[in-house]
C-alpha cells in the first residue's frame, strides 16, 4: 500500500515535471501564432529584400543570415562596402540602412520562436523603433 | 581459417589519399560572394604610417580624443581595464631599445602617440586560432570581431601593447555613441584599424585628420612619392622595437 502512493506520487511529479515546459508556455504560444502584420506588408517586405540584394521575402527568409555573413567578410575582410548580387545589381552594404526597422527583425524572430538577433550587442540598433 | 580482406592496405591507403586530394580543392575553391570597392574608396599596397613627433604640442590628446569618438573606444573607469586604440607614451616606454642615460632631456619628456604597428610580420597574427586578426593585402592588420574568442593570444604576442581586452560591456562608458561603428562585446580584444572604415569610404585616418600640428603623415610605403616615404627618404627616423623583428610600420621622427 505504501508502495504504492510513493510510486504514484513520483509519476506525478515525474509528469509534472516532464510537462512543465509545454505547461508554461501554453497560453504564449497560443497568442504567437498570429503573424506579424508587417509580413502581410508586401511593399515594405519587397523593400527589405531589395535592400539585401535577394529576389522577394521567401529568399530573404531563406538566406539572410548567410548574405549577412558574405555581407561581414566583404567588408572585413576585402575592405569592399558594395554587395554585387547574382543578377549584377549593386547594393551599399549597411546594417543601419537594411534594419532601419529593427522591430521587423524582432518580430518576425518572435513568431518563428528564435531568439532575438544579437547584431544589436556591437553594431549600433538604427532609431526606427527601439526593439522590444 | 580468416578469410583474408577485400582490399589491400596499399589500396585502401591509395583511396583515401585520392579522396582527400579530391575534397580539399573543392573545399578551398569556394569563393566569397562578389563584391566591390566604394567609388571613393582609398587603396593601396602598404599603408603606413609616419607621426612626428616633434611637432606634437606638450600634453596634446587631440588625435586621441578623436580616433576614440569615431571608434567608440570606451572610458574604463577601472585603469586595469583600460581601452585603448592611440595613446601617449614616454621616449623611454616608447623606444626602450634606444634609450642611454645620456639621451636629450627634451625628448624624454615629450609624449609620443602610439598605437598598433600594423606589423609586416605581425606576431599577433602569428597566434590567434581563429584568423580573428589578420594581414589584409593593403597591409592594415584588421580584426574580425565576430571571430574573436577572446583568448588574448594575440595581446600576449604583441610587443607594443597595442591591444585591449573588453573584461566588461564596454556601451556603459562610451561618452557619445557613434552610431556608424559598431561598438565591442565583453570578452574581445581591440585595437586601431589604420581607419579602415574611413579608408574604406575615401576618407583619411582620424587622428591624422585631427591633429592641429599636422604630425601625422598616412600613405602608401610602396609608392616613393606618397607623403609618407617623402618624410621617411628626408628624415631620420624609428621604429619601435626593430630587433624583435616584427617590422613596424608606423615610423618616427623624433
Ligand atoms: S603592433 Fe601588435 S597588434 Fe599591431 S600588428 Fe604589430 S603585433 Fe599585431
Amino acid at each position: 500500500m505504501n508502495k504504492n502512493r510513493l510510486v504514484a506520487l513520483g509519476l506525478i511529479l515525474f509528469v509534472l515535471l516532464f510537462t512543465f515546459p509545454v505547461v508554461m508556455n501554453l497560453g504564449k504560444s497560443v497568442a504567437k501564432t498570429q503573424p506579424p502584420a508587417m509580413l502581410q506588408d508586401q511593399k515594405a517586405m519587397q523593400e527589405l529584400a531589395d535592400k539585401l540584394g535577394v529576389k522577394n521575402i521567401d529568399e530573404f527568409r531563406e538566406r539572410h543570415k548567410q548574405v549577412l555573413a558574405e555581407w561581414k567578410d566583404i567588408v572585413v575582410r576585402d575592405g569592399k562596402r558594395v554587395y554585387v548580387t547574382k543578377d549584377g545589381r549593386e547594393i551599399p552594404i549597411s546594417l543601419q540602412n537594411l534594419a532601419s526597422q529593427p522591430q521587423y527583425c524582432n518580430d518576425c524572430h518572435d513568431y518563428a520562436g528564435i531568439e532575438k538577433p544579437n547584431c544589436w550587442t556591437c553594431h549600433v540598433e538604427p532609431k526606427g523603433g527601439a526593439g522590444k | 581459417m580468416k578469410k583474408p580482406l577485400s582490399i589491400s592496405r596499399r589500396t585502401l591507403l591509395k583511396a583515401t589519399g585520392a579522396a582527400a586530394l579530391g575534397i580539399i580543392p573543392a573545399g578551398t575553391l569556394l569563393v566569397r560572394a562578389a563584391g566591390k570597392p566604394h567609388p571613393k574608396a582609398l587603396q593601396a599596397k602598404n599603408w603606413a604610417m609616419v607621426i612626428n613627433a616633434k611637432l606634437c604640442p606638450p600634453g596634446c590628446r587631440i588625435c586621441q580624443e578623436a580616433c576614440h569618438k569615431v571608434h567608440n573606444v570606451p572610458n574604463m573607469p577601472d585603469p586595469k581595464q583600460d581601452v585603448k586604440w592611440i595613446w601617449p607614451e614616454s621616449y623611454n616606454s616608447a623606444f626602450p631599445y634606444e634609450t642611454h642615460p645620456y639621451t636629450d632631456q627634451a625628448n624624454e619628456k615629450r609624449a609620443y602617440p602610439v598605437l598598433c604597428n600594423h606589423c609586416e610580420n605581425p606576431s599577433c597574427v602569428r597566434v590567434c586560432p581563429t584568423k580573428a586578426t589578420f594581414q589584409r593585402p593593403d597591409g592594415v592588420v584588421m580584426m574580425d570581431y565576430h571571430r574573436c574568442i577572446g583568448c588574448r593570444f594575440c595581446m600576449a604576442a604583441c610587443p607594443y601593447g597595442a591591444r585591449s581586452f573588453n573584461f566588461k560591456d564596454p556601451r556603459p562608458h562610451i561618452p557619445q555613441l557613434n552610431p556608424a561603428y559598431p561598438t565591442r562585446t565583453p570578452g574581445v580584444v581591440e585595437k586601431c584599424n589604420f581607419c579602415d572604415e574611413r579608408l574604406a569610404v575615401g576618407q583619411m585616418p582620424a587622428c591624422m585628420e585631427a591633429c592641429p600640428a599636422k604630425a601625422i603623415l598616412f600613405g602608401d610605403l610602396n609608392d616613393p612619392a606618397s607623403p609618407v616615404r617623402q618624410a621617411l627618404a628626408s628624415n631620420v627616423t624609428l621604429q619601435r622595437k626593430t630587433k624583435l623583428g616584427t617590422r613596424p610600420k608606423v615610423f618616427y621622427i623624433v
